[in-house]
């Protein structure tokens, strides 16, 4: 790794600058990026909406309610199934958010350093780290525990709705607390590549700690923040991908199909707002990185080191 | 997939004007999310002024009727539509906002902005926040309010757009005015650290007198010293050869020096008793001095300041290298 060749000048920066450097990461690798992410979050979006469709199903027939007039739609729009859906995506979009961006981050790793990489060998490394994977994410960070549990909860029991979304929310909260603290372990997996065995080098919960532990609270507060800037911008999205679709597609100028909105609009603006935080996320990583191993300051000195010998082969010194 | 090109200049959010001069200044340019923080203290002192106004207006009614509803309508208008443009033009490209997050509006040259150009990019400032939704469109009920439910909700996704667009982060309004923002001053952030142990001063008075750090080699070695505590040891020797193989090679010291130390000891150099010589010679009766954190003056960066900032100090160290091999990083890898 070279750090004087990199797409991305190697220097600490606030929250603020790697949220804005984001956009700019984006301007420049626009394709590549979004490519990569859609190719995983495009399957996700169509398994939770396996998942969940059941849920509007179970109050109306969401065939007759395409059909309805629009007063009618509102009228059934503010049904508690219909706010439970879109509550309930959104839990599991948030819990899904660092699986959904393997390939987006394996891609930025290599472009910003310099390489060119193919979706067919992002899989590739992708696949040698799917035990890691799943361990850490489909157990410890819950995707496939929430996954069973609206399985579970949802499936078979409307009676009881209330208590399965209570109990889906602590489960989440759970989650969200474990991931908060350890915001960079999809990174550290795909890219530092950690081993299973601890007399074969570092195992990823050695890695994991030693380097959250360093950064402590700083890590975890960005962890925050940058959630809640995906928040905001995925309901910002949402809104500006409802008015072009309202302004475009209909004729009466107002919403036209409710569930078409909150089936697919609404997780689609989830998803665009998550493949921008997952380069959020890496560019944190890697400036918790400059800041623990001193890649600024390598840089530097290795500058200073090349100019010296530069000098020293030309004869000149002091 | 894309072909990279290596010579392409690294991302930075900083953009370099070059003058008629041929001289280039460099500017961080301020982005989307550095500016939010700056709009939003702007908007709540909008809102403050707003509710006094509104306030005053009560007030105002009592004595001269509804001539008052126009007061406060005519003033709401000038305060929504020119506070930032009035302020852009008498505080020199800044708002109280601007001021508090310390960026400031200045043209794509450089220059200050004019009156102008503070109206245009303040009036077309309603582009940005487009598209406007309502909270109906999110399925968001205020119970009967009328006034919550004709409420219209800016998404900022044009101004995102824009902004993401150009490398100057500029948003229409910058656009149609020829503006940008950058970062107006850069905290400081380096003070002198107190490297001195009996080993680092030994090895400082090995190094030649001939030796004089430039700006970029000060710049180098500040870093380092003000890094390296975070650094593993082994990590530190790593960084530091880098520099101290030809360095050693160059001044003709030995070569079993501990990397780390002799930085530091260069570190010592050029910032501490090469200053304070130079600083003799000046005025005789100076000397360095060594303040404790809460009488800390400000020591630029890269600069060889002859004050002491608080300092940590540092324990005593073998003067020989350990020898062992340069290890694994602090995090424990790097990136394939």
């Amino acid at each position: 790794m070279q750090f004087d060749k990199t797409h991305i000048q190697i220097r600490n920066r606030t929250e603020s600058e790697i949220l804005d450097i984001s956009l700019h990461v984006f301007r420049r690798f626009p394709l590549q990026i979004f490519l990569s992410f859609m190719v995983v979050a495009v399957p996700i979006l169509l398994v939770n909406d396996l998942l969940l469709s059941h849920v509007l199903s179970l109050e109306f027939n969401l065939a007759s309610y395409g059909s309805m007039s629009i007063v009618e739609q509102e009228y059934t729009t503010s049904d508690l199934s219909f706010k439970t859906f879109l509550y309930l995506q959104v839990l599991l979009i948030i819990t899904e958010a660092p699986l959904a961006s393997i390939l987006s981050t394996l891609m930025l790793s290599k472009l910003i350093f310099n390489e060119e990489p193919t979706i067919k060998g992002l899989m590739k490394d992708a696949r040698s780290c799917l035990w890691n994977i799943i361990i850490a994410f489909g157990l410890r960070r819950g995707v496939l525990i929430m996954m069973g549990l609206l399985i579970l909860l949802f499936n078979y029991d409307s009676g009881s709705r209330g208590a399965s979304i209570s109990f889906f929310t602590i489960t989440f909260i759970v989650i969200l607390f474990v991931r908060g603290c350890r915001p960079y372990m999809l990174e550290i997996i795909l890219l530092e590549r950690p081993g299973r065995d601890p007399s074969k080098g570092m195992t990823l919960s050695q890695r994991s700690k030693m380097l959250h532990a360093a950064t402590g609270g700083n890590v975890v507060g960005r962890s925050m923040f940058g959630m809640l800037v995906g928040v905001m911008f995925s309901l910002s999205l949402y809104g500006a991908i409802t008015f072009f679709s309202i302004s475009l597609f209909t004729e009466s100028g107002t919403i036209e199909s409710a569930v078409f909105t909150a089936r697919w609009l609404f997780p689609i603006s989830c998803w665009l707002a998550v493949c921008y935080t997952s380069v959020v996320r890496f560019l944190n990583y890697i400036d918790t990185r400059i800041l623990l191993e001193g890649w600024e300051a390598e840089l530097k000195i290795r500058s200073e080191a090349y100019k010296l010998e530069q000098r020293q082969q030309l004869g000149t010194s002091w | 997939m894309a072909n990279l090109d290596n010579a392409i200049e690294p991302i930075d959010g900083t953009i370099s004007i070059v003058t008629p001069e041929n001289i280039t200044f460099r500017y961080s340019v301020a982005g989307p999310f550095q500016r939010a923080t700056a709009f939003f203290i702007d908007f709540l002192i909008r809102i403050g002024i707003i509710v006094a106004l509104l306030i005053a207006t009560a007030a105002l009614g009592q004595v001269v009727g509804e001539v008052s509803i126009g007061f406060f309508l005519l003033s709401n208008f000038v305060i929504n539509w020119f506070y930032g443009a009035v302020f852009e033009t008498y505080m020199n490209g800044q708002t109280p906002g601007k001021r508090m997050m310390g960026i400031r509006a200045v043209t794509v040259d450089g220059k200050p902005i004019n009156a102008m150009q503070a109206v245009m990019r303040n009036l077309i400032r309603t582009a940005d926040t487009y598209p406007l939704v309502t909270p109906a469109m999110f399925g968001i009920e205020f119970g009967d309010s009328p006034v919550f439910q004709s409420a219209i909700i800016p998404t900022f996704i044009m101004g995102l757009i824009v902004m993401s667009m150009n490398k100057r982060y500029q948003r229409i309004g910058d656009l149609v005015a020829g503006t940008m923002v950058i970062v107006d001053q850069r905290k400081a952030t380096y003070g002198l650290i107190d490297v001195r142990s009996p080993a680092i001063l030994q090895i400082a008075a090995l190094v030649p007198p001939t030796f004089r750090a430039d700006q970029e080699m000060s710049q180098a070695l500040a870093h380092f010293v003000d890094q390296r505590p975070r650094l593993s040891d082994a990590r530190r020797r790593e960084i530091a050869a880098h520099l101290t193989e030809p360095l050693s090679k160059e001044l003709g010291l030995p070569t079993h020096l501990d990397p780390d130390l002799l930085l530091q000891a260069l570190y010592y150099r050029a910032f501490v008793s090469d200053a304070q010589q130079e600083l003799a010679q000046l005025t005789p009766t100076a000397t360095v001095q060594y303040h404790t954190p809460a009488q800390q003056p400000l020591a630029g960066y890269g600069q060889a300041p002859v004050q002491l900032q608080g300092y940590r100090q540092a324990a005593p160290q073998p003067l020989q290298s350990p020898g062992r091999p340069p290890g694994r990083p602090r995090s424990g890898g790097t990136l394939r």
